[in-house]
């Protein structure tokens, strides 16, 4: 029997856990990215309870020290919470980056070991995540933020 | 020199089907229109085609790759799920060759049971198996593994009451 075909439809149990691992790497730099810009999205988060706080204060004309007498205190307590959480992910910046695009460009490698299935949502999501850190690493490194 | 030309359609991510001709396992092709195709040459009067499912728990290492999967994922949280169905294929069929033959393989969604595909040919062919059955032993696998998995979850917490305990303490 001659046979003139070039895709494999069999698939080995090791390959089988080497994609799976992809898909774990994938998930990990999808988090990890997120990580990434959980300081400054918490910075942005502090900026925003802050312009609340101080907007409350302009549109009651100072009533809401009457009801709330201790408003102030809250205010600058939780805009201090939240700080120290955007304080937290911006020091460890480079280490959710590197995780992001370890785990992404891992995840690249053995999902397009998979001749049989194409993995193309996941190879584009590894894809962008590559691109976003990196971009965010420039970014940051220049200190233009 | 018998031609036979083998067109597989239904295939999906889900359903990944290894296409064995007389016990050979045979590489295929995908075309254009998302459909698998073969041509083979055979001097036989009478071939076997056979189709099967692999799950990925009915591997022989499969205890090893859970457990390495479990402790790369971070506890499994990162771990995609494994088939809760388990369904198998079991497909096998006697076709009798002119010097030109044409089978179309049409397979049907996966479900617990019923049949698996429709074959179309003008070639004649004995149907021996074609049906799809969930597979007892990936399905038992697969609640040892949810139990593992459980089980490992509560000792995590329970260690990590401890360590939180201690550090208070």
């Amino acid at each position: 029997m001659q046979n003139s075909h070039t895709t494999p439809l069999l698939r080995n149990d090791l390959k089988e856990f080497l994609i799976r691992l992809g898909k774990i790497f994938s998930n990990i730099s999808i988090l990890a990215l997120l990580l990434c810009f959980s300081g400054i999205l918490s910075f942005a988060a502090t900026a925003f309870i802050l312009l609340i706080g101080f907007v409350v204060i302009i549109l009651s004309i100072g009533t809401i020290f009457i009801i709330v007498p201790n408003y102030f205190d809250i205010l600058m307590s939780t805009s201090q919470v939240s700080a120290k959480i955007s304080a937290f992910f911006l020091e460890n910046f480079y280490i959710f980056a590197s995780i992001a695009i370890v785990g992404a460009v891992l995840s690249l490698i053995l999902l397009l070991l998979d001749k049989r299935n194409k993995h193309i949502a996941r190879i584009v999501i590894s894809s962008v995540v590559i691109a976003i850190v990196i971009i965010a690493i420039i970014v940051v490194a220049t200190e233009v933020i | 020199m018998n031609s036979v030309k083998l067109k597989l359609v239904g295939i999906n991510s889900k359903l990944i089907p290894n296409i064995f001709i007389d016990d050979q396992y045979v590489k295929c092709k995908k075309n254009e229109f998302g459909s698998y195709e073969t041509d083979f040459q055979t001097e036989k009067d009478e071939i076997k085609i056979a189709f099967s499912r692999e799950l990925e728990l009915k591997s022989k290492l499969w205890w090893l790759y859970a457990i390495l999967s479990f402790i790369v994922s971070v506890f499994g949280i990162f771990n995609p799920p494994y088939d809760r169905k388990c369904i198998s294929m079991d497909c096998s069929f006697i076709v009798k060759l002119k010097d030109v033959n044409n089978i179309n393989i049409k397979f049907n969604s996966l479900s617990s049971s019923g049949r698996a595909v429709e074959v179309e040919t003008e070639t004649s062919f004995e149907e021996i198996k074609n049906e799809y059955t969930v597979d007892k032993i990936a399905k038992r696998r697969w609640i040892i593994l949810l139990i593992a998995r459980i089980l490992a979850w509560i000792g995590i917490a329970i260690l990590l009451g401890w360590l939180i305990a201690n550090q208070i303490g």
